[in-house]
């Protein structure tokens, strides 16, 4: 319950009072509530509701304050840089609102101590996540806890809210969000086609050369001679950076341009690019800017020989005093200047080579850093209705009413296109979906290319806790546990307990077919999984050597869905909304 | 950072939702924003943080204790004792360096608005509005003109961007593009797209065409007009004249910048539907469109115009019975009107139409209330018969309008979200504006 459901100045509230009348009122102040995540929808939403008189609020964040948070999460200021946001923003509210507990946990929602009896301590829990994997988890909590969730996110213009309660209303897991797109290493490494080629293979040489070692990188095989070049003994960095210009852009290509089997008269082999040739062509191009408005530098694509000198003056920069000490810790971040200007002029370079459109330090700062779309007034507008649903919620749930049977809807923020009027756009809640791996049958498929190859470890790793979002889970097969979180690498003591990560299906007596059940504590979240072997698997398609198909019909469903999308086409925006999938990209 | 520069590392996430062109524009704007309780502060907070040049704070009330329900940057030691533009500046100032954010005291000049490239208004009088609209609009560029107003868990906004506004992308998308799969020659000329993907062009839509053979009059790059006939088709002008097509081409949406017209405030109290203008929303069947606007005319007419005569005409008792007479009747034809359109509620009546009633039916049950207030009990020259159903009707009103609170608020359509939309302004946002005068009753 509230602290003081009454507090001294009762008047600040009287607004609120008259708007909600007593009844609502009252549900309002009793109503304990847990938020995650205090960043752009965050910051609205606790300013939201302690004005809308809430009075027990807890919030969890693991986030830092960055500088480009301030130009929408307005709780923080300049002097908060790298201060916890949780506790930041508690701070702020409950200066709006002194009669309010606002408590603030700086901490992953993932860890152990807010696992499913932390969520059965509150009577809701409100949503505001920038991720789809600490969303799939406050859901699996909140299912498990049987508590109701409060589902938010926004991306530019575009934003939803919905609500979601077990066994009453679809989860966030009942239809399937669309993936992080995965490039094939070969077009990374070989094939660039798009500017997004050259990025990725950019950002991925930024790290090779002043990172940590790290085994994933896609550039690895490169990582010998790079070493060679970027030893942190270097005197010399223009030196350095004229010797890796060299080697990649001129002696790799003319290398890869051998390798005539990649090419064809569609496909021409690419063009090396000397840094001497490179610096003679000063002129830029690009488009011309649009409407006659003035253009910064930042949007204009930079001349080739500006970004060959662009290049090795970062390496230089590289070299300086200021960050020497950094060489071999320091990864790509789209807000570090030296490593953008690296990433950008080695983009565009590489784009050069394999005559792709060069792009402006904006455009490849925006794309490199995956610079997701957000303004403050789509927060505030996605907050405010999560507030409103809320207020649904405790409503229905004081008068024991399911979800789907009262007021509460998925609500959709959409940037009126011209044949549209509405920007907030209602539609019904969704029952659950019966065949939905978390909430429903449980059962979901996964093909594996080269079953009997794949460790049981790897597959933990790569599947089951990067695509299905568990956090430790435990695997059976015929109730016995074959894969124990406690023990992810082969030792000793995995060996005295019977646990072998890193024995492969076949070790296991796993074949095609097998039927796996997943358990994890953490998320008080249980499925099962039927494993096949699929030799053909796309490895353009599916890099990652696996493919899930969440619902055990949900290849009968693609082919409905598909159906589905093209006539949703000439449907009228409120019926195309639903049909569409929701903002998963989200403001952190 | 020197003027005219963006800081990319602060905004990077809002340029990429608006781009660098409107990014360029937004940072030269100044903006007076009237009127800070809490739909001012939030409107304030939102535009500091993006980055305008200069915002102008102006609201000379002394702040009041329901103000901190929603102004969340007034605290209880501001009560009675501080203006509220000038209690919340400091806190709102803080939000954004970049952005010089100023006070201004006393009332709100020409001049001021003048040198405003918009002037925000909430909790503005009615006639302060109509006043300040055609200041704004007399200017050369028009002053833009934002009015808007919250009542309760129902809201409104009016935009007015004067006769001649320039809008060079109409939707801030994309350009859509789709491949040319054949061109006929006849008048009009019909264009077939590529059968895999629909075109996704809309009639009037302008656009270019690139790359075509054998029909190469058409790469021109000079943007035309286009009907659409069907998903993967649409017509162009005249081709008799042209070589035939023979393969390729690509065809992309020109963005072609547009005039706007946009209906004065004045004008849209007058008349709420803008001259040609689309319907703002569907008509409930069996019912006129705009029920709500229409009882909100009237409300204007009937009730607003003569309120202050007749509480002028007070003292003398017989001319204050006879107004009060008039009055009531006044108020009951519009209670009627309220209520037969209350009624239309389930029938598919649009959530805007409920909105502005709530919002009418508040403004009646403020002004009913304040003018009890004002002048005791019945005075003695009403039948009490006749003011019982006066009160009867306020009360079943009173009912109508807790019914629809509810609906309002936690109905199938969950609150309002309108902004300016093309060609036209909002004739039901400016209705509104005047239900909350109604609201504010005869006190300002």
């Amino acid at each position: 319950m509230a602290a003081e459901p009454n507090g001294s100045c009762g008047d600040e509230d009287a607004a609120v009072r008259q708007v909600l009348g007593e009844e609502r009122f009252r549900l309002v102040q009793g109503a304990k509530l847990l938020v995650v995540g205090a960043g752009g929808i965050g910051c609205e939403l606790l300013k939201n509701l302690v004005l809308a008189g809430f009075r027990d609020i807890e919030v969890v964040d693991l986030d830092t304050i960055d500088i480009s948070n301030l130009n929408r999460q307005f709780l923080f200021r300049r002097a908060h840089v790298d201060r916890s946001k949780a506790e930041v923003a508690a701070e702020a509210v409950r200066q709006f609102r002194p009669s309010a507990r606002v408590v603030s946990h700086h901490g992953n929602v993932k860890d152990p101590q807010f696992g499913v009896e932390f969520v059965s301590r509150f009577d809701v829990v409100v949503n505001a996540l920038d991720n789809l994997d600490a969303r799939r988890h406050v859901n699996r909590l909140c299912l498990a806890a049987e508590k109701p969730l409060l589902e938010a996110g926004s991306t530019g213009h575009l934003g939803q809210v919905t609500v979601i309660k077990k066994g009453e209303t679809e989860c966030f897991e009942c239809q399937a969000k669309p993936t992080q797109k995965v490039y094939p290493y070969c077009t990374i490494r070989s094939t660039p086609e798009k500017p997004i080629h050259c990025l990725v293979w950019a950002k991925n040489l930024y790290d090779l050369c002043f990172g940590p070692e790290d085994e994933s990188n896609l550039l690895t095989d490169l990582a010998a001679e790079m070493k060679q070049f970027t030893s942190q003994e270097k005197v010399d960095g223009e030196e350095v950076g004229k010797k890796i210009y060299s080697h990649l852009f001129d002696a790799d290509i003319r290398k890869q341009a051998a390798l005539e089997d990649l090419w064809s008269e569609k496909r021409p082999p690419p063009d090396p690019l000397p840094f001497d040739e490179a610096v003679q062509r000063s002129s830029s191009s690009g488009a011309p800017p649009k409407g006659g408005a003035a253009v910064l530098d930042v949007q204009k694509v930079p001349s080739v020989a500006g970004d060959a000198q662009g290049f090795v003056a970062a390496v230089k920069a590289m070299y300086s005093d200021a960050r020497r000490g950094l060489i071999g810790q320091s990864v790509f971040s789209k807000d570090d200047s030296v490593s953008m200007d690296f990433v950008h002029c080695a983009a565009n370079l590489r784009m050069s080579n394999y005559r792709i459109d060069r792009l402006s330090r904006w455009d490849a700062q925006s794309i490199a850093g995956a610079i997701i779309p957000a303004v403050a007034s789509t927060n505030a507008i996605v907050a405010g209705l999560e507030v409103v649903q809320l207020i649904h919620v405790l409503e229905s749930t004081a008068h024991k009413k399911e979800l789907r049977d009262g007021r509460c809807r998925t609500v959709w923020v959409r940037y009126p296109e011209p044949s549209r009027k509405k920007i907030l756009q209602p539609s019904t809640l969704q029952p659950p979906n019966k065949e939905c791996f978390v909430c429903g049958s449980r059962t979901a498929r996964v093909a594996l290319k080269g079953l009997s190859d794949w460790k049981m470890c790897d597959f933990v790793k790569k599947c089951v806790q990067g695509s299905f979002g568990a956090v430790s889970p435990a695997l059976y097969h015929n109730g016995v546990c074959i894969y124990n979180p406690e023990y992810p690498e082969a030792n000793e003591e995995a060996e005295e307990e019977g646990m072998h990560p890193e024995w492969s299906f076949t070790e296991w007596g796993l074949a095609s077919g097998a039927l796996l059940s997943v358990e994890d504590e953490a998320q008080g979240f249980s499925c099962n999984l039927l494993v096949r072997d699929e030799p053909e698997l796309s490895d353009a398609e599916f890099p990652a050597g696996f493919n899930v198909e969440a619902g055990a019909d949900s290849l009968e469903k693609a082919g409905e869905d598909k159906r589905q999308a093209e006539a949703a086409a000439e449907e009228p925006p409120a019926k195309r909304a639903a049909t569409e999938g929701p903002v998963v990209a989200l403001d952190d | 950072m020197a003027e005219g520069t963006i800081d990319t590392n602060l905004y990077s996430r809002q340029i990429g939702t608006f781009g660098m062109e409107t990014m360029g524009k937004l940072i030269q704007m100044k903006v007076l924003i009237s009127g800070l309780r809490g739909l001012g502060a939030e409107i304030a907070k939102n535009l500091i943080l993006a980055g305008p040049a200069a915002v102008v704070l102006h609201d000379e009330s002394l702040v009041e204790a329901r103000d901190l329900g929603s102004n969340f940057y007034l605290v209880e030691a501001d009560v009675g004792k501080r203006k509220r533009a000038e209690a919340c500046a400091a806190q709102l100032a803080q939000l954004n360096p970049y952005v010089t954010v100023t006070v201004h005291s006393g009332p709100i000049t020409d001049g001021l608005l003048a040198g405003m490239s918009v002037a925000v208004f909430t909790d503005t009088s009615q006639s302060d509005l109509l006043r300040f609209n055609e200041v704004c609009r007399s200017r050369t560029p028009a002053v833009g003109f934002v009015a808007a107003d919250c009542f309760g868990v129902a809201g409104t906004a009016f935009v007015d961007f004067g006769d001649s506004f320039t809008c060079r992308d109409k939707d801030g998308e994309e350009p859509k593009s789709a491949i040319v799969a054949g061109v006929t020659q006849e008048s009009p000329g019909t264009v077939h797209t590529h059968n895999e993907r629909r075109h996704g062009f809309q009639d009037g839509d302008w656009v270019t065409f690139r790359e075509v053979q054998g029909m190469t009059q058409l790469n021109d790059a000079k943007p035309r007009q286009i009907k659409v006939t069907g998903p993967f088709s649409f017509t162009i002008e005249d081709t008799t004249g042209y070589s035939a097509y023979l393969r390729e081409g690509i065809v992309t949406q020109a963005k072609v910048p547009t005039q706007m017209k946009f209906a004065s405030y004045r004008a849209s109290t007058v008349q709420p539907r803008p001259e040609g203008g689309e319907d703002c929303e569907a008509a409930p069947p069996g019912r006129p469109a705009k029920v709500a606007e229409v009882v909100a005319a009237r409300l204007s007419s009937s009730l607003l115009g003569d309120l202050g005569a007749q509480l002028a005409a007070s003292a003398d008792a017989e001319a204050r019975a006879a107004a009060c007479t008039s009055r009531r009747q006044k108020a009951e034809a519009v209670v009627g009107e309220v209520r037969a359109y209350l009624h239309v509620e389930g029938t598919g009546a649009s959530h805007d139409c409920l909105q502005w009633a709530v919002g009418l039916c508040y403004g009646l049950l403020h002004t009913l209330a304040a003018l009890e207030a004002a002048e005791g009990p019945p005075p003695q020259a009403l039948a009490a018969q006749e003011y019982a159903r006066l009160v009867s009707a306020v009360n079943s009103l009173k009912e109508c309008a807790e019914k629809l609170r509810g609906a309002a608020l936690l109905g199938d359509e969950p609150g309002p979200g309108r902004t300016a939309r093309a060609g036209g302004s909002q004739p039901s946002g400016c209705l509104a504006g005047l239900a909350a005068a109604l609201w504010r009753g005869q006190g300002r």
